[in-house]
This record gives structure tokens, sequence and C-alpha cells, in this order.
């Protein structure tokens, strides 16, 4: 072979082959940054579940309260996903005759529950607690999004530290007030209210139910949720 | 002052030689060998290939499903701690527990503050008792000559023979553990009657001689209880009140109050006279050690001083007896007794003279006779309450022990306790050879294994029941979980037996009959029983006052036996804080629990001072063989300053042989030398070889730095200030840290603080701290958050002791914040430093800079080893964490942010003071430490850290600590202040 040919396979082989690993690699870290962030692999978690219920109907057009089904988020760290029997509060009377309702029937009289699929899931290390959220005035609607839209439940926001984070760390942003119930029955009753919420409420600063209610900064310490 | 002229020290020397490295190290879990991972590079290179694929493959998560309840209970709410007021009890004492259960499992025990026993302090042994239920090894089915069966097989098949054997009138014996339940002992005796039964019961720490000796000087039984914080002057004689025991946590509250330095009531003196080096000793302001059989003539010598040089009144025939009395052997003995007698004299009516229920007869006789003496009856020992007492020793059990001998019993029944575990080898053989045996137990331990018919019983936890401590004081359990196995309780067993129904019911009828009718409540029984629950105590009124006139006719017998004094090494044998006498062999937080004492984790060890160990040729970590007439044990030798010469310590309840990994193969059977807890004359053999001792101590040392502060209670009064050290100016490089909420900090009070190590069995339990093996505290990994030093003061023969609790001290300046390259541990605005174990690497830097050394790193998934059920008892509000993860304490930060989200949603912005209370805080019998907001000038934190004991460790580090500790105090008598180092 000639010179010319050893001397392209030595730099095929001491240049070319370590550069194309070497942005192998460096394309993989990216793609992992990139790609593996909840951003991409947890928003839009949409699985199907056992029953299909839908947050649109009971939500947005019954405009049943958030804490009718999911009782304990006001007061303990976990919303709950309601028992059979709230469900049967309504359905032992309600559309008995729907193939879907036959299951919550079924799970009731069979003393078997309901077995959902998690959507809205924090790593094991990661303490979130409800009560407090919901006391300083967070509406369900700023994690969770859009619900009483959705017929199918689906993870609209990241749920990631940094997008905690980018709350947490703005001060005396306006927003709802404490009781947040008032909030929610108007918000789905009324569209526009809820596009002001979402907006942060700008355009009601100044005015006397917003300044009672301004939110202090969230705690950005780490052992506020990491313990 | 005389501060600098202490020397500090912490391990004898001896214990640092070399140690060779032996394949004896066995311990049951964590088998990993950090040296046997080789990997080769072309593994590697696969390995790495694969987890690539692997990672670009997983693109969705797990499937995770959540359950709600069909209908959901009313009392539980996801996520909210429920707790049940219950009992924990062993042997004849019993304390309040309050039981915290998340979603329906138990995850903590408290003590019960309504609970007169407990007054909300709970023991190591209560809170370790979480390890048992959730233990994977316990017995999980009813068995019939080891074959798996079901309950009403079972339950038939016995009942079959049972009746069998009562219509031919054959011998049913029945062998059980001491319990105080009054409704069990009435089943007990109604079986007895029913079935032609004869019960027997046993426990190796009996009330056998307590009893006799009440029996002996005063014609009754009557055990009565004492009030230490009425005594001024405490003489404790081999009695260990503070010890492993249940009552203990009454006994440290009680001793404490007066230790405080906070009433106005004087400071009370503890002069301690024992053989062992007992935690009671070790916080004792006088002590001298002693050989088992010298301890009478002490006691005579006491007497004789009393009556014949400080003219203390008694009879004539008493004290004819003392005239013959010979005087102590050494001045400093004589010294020693004649300031014990002057004090006494002075604190009439306010003194106890206290000898250990496990002492001779005499000794104890001896004891009642001193207590009339300095008229203590009445006033600090009371004459109204008395503590359960039963005949369950090896000389009640003769009979059987005769019968099982002789092969005469057709149906023998063991319920709880271990017999073939404290009986001699040759009672196996014979058990074997009885037609018919029945065990109801709750691990497959020794006498399950030689028995055919094993039942396994429910955990307390998973029990109703109750419990008399003592009388008037009715303590009700009741369980906190389903129970886990298929499980029955003893009631329901005897009362399927008797075809009587059911154990609840029973026991509710009980209480009606016996409790209800003797209070003239105006509640119906219904409202009664829940409140009952509630409280989980009831107090009946108080009975008659006993009366406790000494027979001073046995006194000459006592003189007699004091004249018999033994020549030779002698062996003493004392429960131990990790086992007790066994029963607790197979809990994994307990075995690693360091002796407060030794600091040795995982064995027993023979225990002897510097002295006898070089009189005989020994090392530390010598094997050593010890000979009786019944058998032979073989243990390593311990080297522990403080022991008197001639004296061998060890503790009982290690080297079981079966009942679960753990407890197999940790140390050995004492038991097999024979039945008595004191031995004279010993034969012993030095064997070739070492043991390797697990001490906690030693690698954590600090060089000797003076640490803990202490001062007489005179210089005290002459220098308030004394523990304020004096240091250079201190400049920080760094900003000063503004707190503008709260600022959480907390005090120590060494003076309050006995060693008792209960706070780090709470710290274990709270914050799902891992056990980690024998072979791992070795090598310095034991990953306690909440570690005692124990430092040695004074002369090596007859060192004073101090135990500080070191945890971390939350620095304002923390070096270990400064150090992390990853911002894994870092300072919040209420003054704590955090650790971020998501964001941990492991470079360890923060541990290497910890002046304090109090940062522990898991070298192994420690926690990998779990078993089902063993999860279910971890605390959901704290991470398990991986491999590779630094930890340490966090002042219960989940405990902070729970109570401060409670308070919010109160509206309250601010934690008052007093609601945040930490775990080890919460167990703590002598309320040694505090926790609350040092930025509120009222709360009781900011008064304690500002009071003049109270300083720093390392100060002149200039990490400002959170961590105040108030100085030691102690109370000597002015006669014997300068004399300790002379009894060398």
């Amino acid at each position: 072979m000639s010179t010319l040919g050893k001397k392209l396979d030595r730099l095929l082989i001491k240049v070319v082959v370590p550069l194309v690993i070497a942005g192998a690699l460096v394309g993989l870290m990216l793609g992992y940054v990139v790609f593996y962030s909840n951003q991409f692999t947890d928003t839009g978690y949409r699985p199907q579940q056992p029953i299909a219920f839908s947050h649109r109907l009971h939500s947005g057009d019954l405009k049943i309260s958030c804490f009718y089904c999911h009782s304990a988020a006001e007061k303990t760290a976990t919303a709950t996903v309601p028992p059979t029997q709230v469900c049967m509060n309504c359905h032992s009377v309600v559309k008995r005759d729907s193939p879907e309702i036959k299951k919550v029937i079924q799970s009731f009289e069979a003393n078997k529950p309901i077995e959902w699929i998690r959507v809205h899931k924090l790593s094991d290390f990661v303490q979130f607690k409800h009560q407090v959220h919901i006391q300083a005035g967070v509406s369900c609607f700023e994690c969770h999004g859009p619900v009483d839209q959705m017929d199918v439940i689906r993870q609209e926001k990241p749920l990631s530290m940094g997008w905690c984070l980018d709350c947490h760390r703005k001060k005396n942003i306006l927003t709802q007030p404490s009781r947040l119930e008032d909030v929610i029955e108007r918000a789905s009753k009324d569209e526009t209210f809820y596009e002001e919420i979402k907006g942060g409420l700008k355009k009601h600063q100044g005015t006397p139910w917003v300044q009672e209610h301004q939110r202090k900064k969230g705690s950005t310490n780490c052992s506020s949720c990491h313990y | 002052m005389e501060k600098k002229s202490k020397t500090y020290w912490k391990i004898p020397e001896t214990v640092t030689v070399s140690r060779p490295e032996t394949s004896s190290a066995l311990h049951p879990i964590s088998e990993m060998n950090d040296t046997d991972f080789n990997l080769s590079r072309r593994s590697f290179m696969k390995l790495l290939g694969a987890s690539m694929a692997l990672m670009s493959a997983s693109c969705r998560r797990p499937l995770q499903k959540i359950i709600p309840y069909v209908k959901q209970p009313k009392a539980i709410v996801p996520g909210k701690a429920v707790y049940y007021a219950s009992t924990f009890a062993i042997n004849n004492q019993a304390q309040g527990i309050l039981v915290k259960t998340i979603e329906g499992r138990p995850v903590k025990i408290e003590g019960n503050p309504d609970h007169p026993r407990s007054q909300g302090a709970s023991s190591a042994f209560a809170q370790a008792s979480l390890y048992e239920l959730y233990d994977p090894q316990r017995k999980r089915d009813p068995t019939i000559q080891g074959n798996p069966t079901d309950w009403k097989q079972w339950l038939t098949e016995t009942g079959t023979f049972l009746s069998e054997a009562r219509r031919q009138k054959k011998k049913i014996r029945l062998l059980t553990e001491t319990t105080t339940s009054p409704t069990l002992r009435n089943l007990y005796a109604k079986f007895e009657k029913a079935y032609g039964v004869q019960w027997f019961e046993f426990e190796p720490l009996s009330q056998e001689r307590v009893r006799a000796a009440h029996q002996a000087s005063f014609g009754h039984t009557h055990i009565p209880i004492v009030h230490l914080d009425k005594a001024n002057i405490i003489v404790s004689l081999n009695q260990d009140f503070l010890g492993p025991t249940a009552d203990a946590l009454t006994h440290a509250r009680n001793w404490t109050q007066n230790r405080k330095l906070s009433s106005d009531h004087p400071m009370n003196r503890l002069y301690v006279i024992e053989s062992g080096f007992s935690l009671t000793g070790a916080n004792a302001d006088h002590r001298l050690s002693k050989k088992p059989s010298e301890l009478l003539k002490t006691a005579l010598s006491l007497a004789k001083i009393l009556v014949q040089e400080f003219q203390v009144p008694t009879s004539r025939a008493a004290k004819e007896v003392l005239n013959k009395v010979t005087d102590p052997a050494t001045s400093f003995e004589k010294q020693f007794l004649m300031a014990i007698a002057s004090d006494v004299t002075q604190n009439m009516g306010s003194s106890l003279i206290w000898v250990g229920e496990q002492e001779s007869k005499e000794l104890q006789c001896v004891g009642h006779y001193l207590n009339s003496l300095l008229k203590a009856y009445g006033t600090v020992i009371d004459q109204r309450v008395f503590q359960a007492s039963y005949d369950n020793g090896f000389g009640s059990i003769e009979p059987l022990l005769q019968e099982l001998k002789s092969d005469q019993i057709d149906v023998f029944i063991t319920i709880g306790g271990n017999p073939v575990y404290y009986l001699n080898s040759e009672y196996e053989n014979h058990i074997k050879k009885i037609p018919h045996t029945i065990r109801l137990c709750l691990f497959e331990d020794e006498t399950a294994k030689i028995s055919t018919y094993v039942a396994p019983l429910s955990h307390a936890l998973e029990s109703w029941g109750d419990a008399e401590p003592e009388t008037g004081l009715l303590s009700l359990i009741q369980p906190t979980i389903q129970p886990l196995h298929d499980s029955k309780l003893t009631g329901d067993i005897l009362l399927n037996w008797l075809q009587k129904g059911d154990w609840h019911d029973h026991l509710r009828d009980q209480w009606e009959q016996h409790v209800y009718s003797n209070l003239q409540s105006v509640a119906s029984f219904d409202v009664f029983w829940q409140e009952a629950l509630r409280a989980g105590v009831v107090l009946l009124p108080p009975t008659q006052p006993q009366s406790f006139v000494f027979q001073d006719a046995i006194l000459k017998n006592c003189f007699q036996t004091s004249e018999k004094a033994s020549q030779g090494l002698e062996l003493m044998i004392q429960p131990s804080f990790s086992t007790y006498d066994g029963r607790f062999a197979p809990n994994g937080w307990l075995q690693e629990l360091p002796d407060p004492v030794t600091k040795v984790t995982w064995d027993n060890v023979l225990a002897m001072s510097p002295k006898t160990a070089e009189k005989f040729g020994l090392r530390q970590e010598n094997k050593l063989e010890l000979r009786s007439a019944s058998g032979a044990v073989e243990l390593p030798v311990f080297i522990q300053p403080g022991l008197a010469e001639g004296v061998i310590t060890t503790t009982m309840g290690y080297g079981r042989t079966a009942g679960s990994e753990i407890a197999k193969n940790v140390g050995s059977n004492i038991f097999t030398l024979g039945p008595q807890l004191y031995f004279t004359a010993l034969e012993f053999k030095k064997l070739r070889g070492t043991h390797r001792i697990a001490g906690t101590q030693g690698h954590d040392s600090m060089a000797g730095r003076p640490l803990v502060l202490e001062a007489t209670l005179e210089e005290f009064k002459k220098h308030p200030d004394f523990a304020q050290h004096a240091h250079p100016p201190l400049q920080s490089l760094y900003e000063e840290h503004v707190y503008a909420g709260h600022r959480w900090g907390m005090t120590i009070d060494l003076n309050a603080c006995i060693g008792c190590s209960g706070c780090v069995v709470a710290c274990d339990v709270e914050n799902n701290v891992p056990i980690v093996g024998k072979k791992q505290v070795l090598k310095g990994r034991e990953m306690h958050w909440l570690r005692l030093d124990r430092y040695y003061e004074g002369h090596k023969d007859n060192p004073r002791v101090v135990s500080q609790p070191m945890l971390c001290q939350h620095c304002e300046n923390a070096p270990c914040e400064s150090v992390c390259p990853v911002l894994a541990t870092t300072h919040s605005e209420e003054g704590l430093n955090e650790m971020t174990y998501n964001r941990c690497v492991g470079t360890r830097y923060c541990s290497n800079n910890c002046p304090y050394k109090v940062r522990r790193f898991n070298f192994f998934d420690f926690n990998a080893d779990l078993e089902h059920p063993q999860e279910l008892g971890k605390n959901p509000s704290v991470t398990v964490r991986m491999r590779g993860i630094m930890e340490k304490c966090t002042f219960c930060v989940h405990r902070i942010n729970d109570v401060k989200i409670d308070e919010k949603l109160k509206g309250n912005d601010r934690v008052p003071d007093g609601k945040m209370v930490t775990a080890c805080q919460q167990s703590c019998p002598s309320q040694a430490i505090v926790f609350g907001d040092l930025n509120d000038p009222h709360s009781q934190v900011s008064k304690l850290s500002k009071q003049s004991r109270g300083y720093h460790v390392l100060e002149e580090y200039d990490t400002k600590p959170s961590i105040t500790y108030l100085a030691k105090i102690r109370n000597p008598h002015p006669l014997l202040k300068n004399l300790e180092g002379e009894h060398a």
C-alpha cells in the first residue's frame, strides 16, 4: 500500500475513530440531559385507567369540587384517591347501568379495591406535602394542569425539581386566596376566571382580596423536601 | 481549678494491640466482602455496553398502582399517624407505651406520658420490640413434628391428648415465662384446675431471692417499690437500678430529678459498691469494687459502723452479732463506709440502701436491716405499693426438674421463655422422651426444636392483654396491627382447650368483674373500657400499708454466712443490654447497640480488670475456657478497668443455637455453666487463638481532647462558669448566618444523661438506620447517627465514667458544608445542617472534615438485606438510603416539617415551644435532651443553653454548634474527695 494510504490509515485510527467515539459519547450525554429530563419522559403520561373516569365530566361539567373526592389533600401530605364508597355516594343511584359504573358497583359489592394507575409520581427521596401548598393558596391546576378539561387524566407538568423551584423562588407573586375551594368553584364555572388564575392574576394586583393573600416566598432549603 | 489536671482516656492500652484476622468473626447479616469484587476489563466493557443498551431501551417508568380502600375506616387517613396506648412487658415489669401506626402499621414505639412507670419515656428494649414484630424469621404456622399444619388440626390433636391425659390422671406440666397479666394468670390457674395440671413459671432473672429475703426479714413477700426522688443518699450494693431492665426507666427519671441542679432540692449522692462495672456504677459519685463474696461482709461492716460509731439505735441481739463483725480490710474501704455512715445518719428517712435482686438472701436481709435502721420504710420505700414478684427461679422449678429427670411427665407444655436454652443439656434428652410436648413461642427456638406440637404466638403488638407491674397499676395491651402470620394468643389457645370462647371477650369480662367493679364508676363499662384503652392505664386506690418490722434474729445467720468467704476467681453473670436474658437475641437493633460501659456489640465477653488479666497472663481478645461442674463455655477476654481483682463478669443471653439467623453464633451461652448467676472457684483455661471483639469505641476517638467538662458540686458553687474555657478570639472567614424565623438547637444535660442508650435505638427506629453486622462494626462502619461516647477519668484501677451523647452538632460554620463538591450538605435558614441524599455522590470529604466524626457512610446497600415483612416497619417519612450515600443526624427534620405544617394549618407562623420533640429527646428517661427554638428567648432550650454550665464541644474551632452541652457536676463526699486514687 502506498505511504499515503498508510498515513490515511494512521489518521483514521488515531484521529477519526477517537473523534467519532468522543462525538458519540458527547451526543449520548447531551441526549441524556435533554431527553431524559422529566419534561420528555413524564409529561403527557396518560395511561389507560381500569375505569374510564372522566375528570372533564365530574370536575368540569358537573363542577364537583376536587376535595369531594381527594378529601385528604387539604389535611394531609397525600391527596388520596377516593375509596369506592365515595363513588357510590352518587353512583348507587346515578347511571347504574353504564358498563363503567358497573365496575365500580362490582368493586363495592365484592369489597375489591379498584387498582388505579398512578400518574403523578415524585421520587422516593422527595417529600411533597399537599396540605401546606393548598394552605399557601396554590391552585390544584397549577401543578396538575387543566384537569377539568381532561377526559383521561395525564401528567401536564414535568414535576421536576427545577420546575418546583421556579415557583418557590418567586416572591410576592400574586395568586389565589387561601380558600382555594372558592377559586376552584369559580374557575370551574368561569373560563375567563380560570385563564386569569393561570396568568397569575396580574390584573388583580392591588385589589384588597389579593393583597390579603399575597404569597410568601416558598422555601428553597434542601431539607424542606429532601430528608 | 482541678480541671486541667484531669486526664481522660478512652480505652485501656491493651485494647489497641494489633488484631490478627481470624475466621471467627461470624455474623449473620451482610456477609458482603469488598475484596471479592473482581472485574476484568473485558467484562467491564460488556457490562458497560449492556447498561447503555438498557438505558436507551427503558423509556417508560414502571407501572405503579394506587389501590384505595373500598370502604375507608374512619380512623385511618393515609399518611397520618395514629397512636395507640399499649404496654411493653418483660418478666415482672411493664411500662406504658404509645405505638405510632401509619396506615395500620406500627412504625415507632414511644413512651406513654400518662403511665406512671414510663412517664413519656421508652426503654431501648421497648422500642426495639418493633424489630421482633417484623422479624422475617418469626414462626409462621403451627407445626406437628416439624410439619406445617392448620390450627384446627393442631388444636384438635392437642385437645384430644390433653383430655386423654386428664382422664387417665397422667402428669401434665405447664412451664411458662413470667407474666404480670392478672387475666392470663387467672386463666393459667383455671387451666391448672380443669386439667389437673401443675403450673410452673421460670425466669433466669427471677424474684425468688428477693422474695425469700423479704420472707425472712419481714415475714411476708410484699416487695415494696422505692421512690428514688425522695432519697438524698442512695447506696447500691450490686443493684444496677439504671441497668438493662424495664424498671430502669422509672428509676432513671426519679434519680435524675435531684441531679439537674434546677430545683431547690439538694443534689442526691450515689454510692455504689459492686462487683461488675454496671451503668449504675458508671453514674456513681463514689464507687467501690468488691468481689461478690465480700459484699456481705462490707454490708455488715457498714451496719457495725452505724451502730457502734454513729450510735444508731438497734436491738441487743443485733448489737451482739455486729460486735463480732471484723473491720474492713483496707483503710480506703473503712473511709468509704464511714462516709456513707455519716451521710445516711444525717439523712435519716431520706436514705436508701439497695441490694440487687439477684444477690444472696443474706445480703438482701442485711440490706433490709440497714434500711430499717435508717427509717427508710414509709418514706423512700413505699409501704403501700408493691411490685409484682413470683416464685420463678431454679428453686421453684426444682420439683419439675426432678420429674423431668425421672421421665414421669406425659404432657409438657411450655409457653414463652426458652427453657431448653436456660437448662442444662441433660434435660434436653429427657424432654425428648416425653410422649407429648406442646410449645407456644414467637420464634422456632431451642425449645421449639425438640417439641412435637409447636405453635406461633402473636407478638405483643398484635395482641390483647393486660399487665399489673405493681399493685393497683393496671396496664392494657391492645393490638396495633392484625397478626402478620398465622399466629394465636396464649389466651386464645388456653380458652380453646377449656372450650370457653374468645380471649378478647374474656379479658373484657375479667376487667368488668375485677377492675370496673372496684372503681365505683358512674360510667357504663363500655365507656370505662374505651377510656382505659385510650389512656392505656387504670389506677386502683392504694391498698392498706404493710408493716416492715425487721426480724433481728436472722442477722446471726447472715453473719455466719459472711464468714465463709471464698478464695480464687469469681464469676458474676449479669443481664445484657442487648439480649436481656436471651429473649432479645434475634433483635438486630439491640445486638448492634453497644453496651453502655464496654461498648462491645454482637458479643458477650469476659470482663476482668487489667491486674487480673496480667496475673493470669491474659490479653484482650484471648480465648478463655471456663469450666464448672456442669459444663464449659468459651469466651474472649475483655480488659475492663475498675473491676475488683479476681472477678470476671459477663453477660447472659448469647450463644443461642436456634431462633433466628441473627441470634445464632453470637457469643456463648453462659447458662451451660449451671443455674447460678455467681460462681466461685471456677476453673479456667487459656485457649489458643483470639476472638475479635467488635467494640464501637476506638474508631471514633477524639484524640484525648477534653470534650466532657465536669466539676464537683463544691467547685461549681465557687466557679459557676467553670465550663467556659478560654480560647483566643475567634474570627470567621464566612459571613454570619441570619435566622429570621426559627433557629433550632438542642441542649444535652450531661448531669442527667445516664448513658442508657435508649436514644440510640430511638434514632435507629425513627430514621431507618440499618444494622450492619459484626464484620462491618469491626471496620468502624456502624451507622448509628447518635452514639454515646464513654470516657474514663481518674485512676485506672477505679475510674470514673462520663457518657456523652454525640450526634451532628449542626454547626453554624459547618466544616462539612464547605468541602462538599456537589452541595449535598448545606445550611438551612433555620440553622439545620442539611443532608441531601439524592445529591450525594459519596466523596466522604464531609466526614473527613467533621471534627465530631458523626457522619456515617453507606459502604454497602445495607437495606438490601431487608426481607418481607421488614419493609413494613420503616418510617415512611424518612428516605431509606442506598449504597454510597453519606448520612447523619437531621435533628429529626421530618418531625420539624410535620410540626411546622400542623401549625401553619392552624394559622400559627411559629412553632410553639415544646411542640417539636426529636426522637432521642422523646425516649430519654432522664429528660437530658431538650430541643427547641434558640431564637425564642422564652423557650426551654434557650434558657438552658444560657446556663453557666453550658458549653460547646470544640468551641475553639469556631464551628458554632447548635448543641449546647451542660457540664457534668458530681457530688462527692468531702471525706472521700481525694482518696479514690489511693484505692489502688
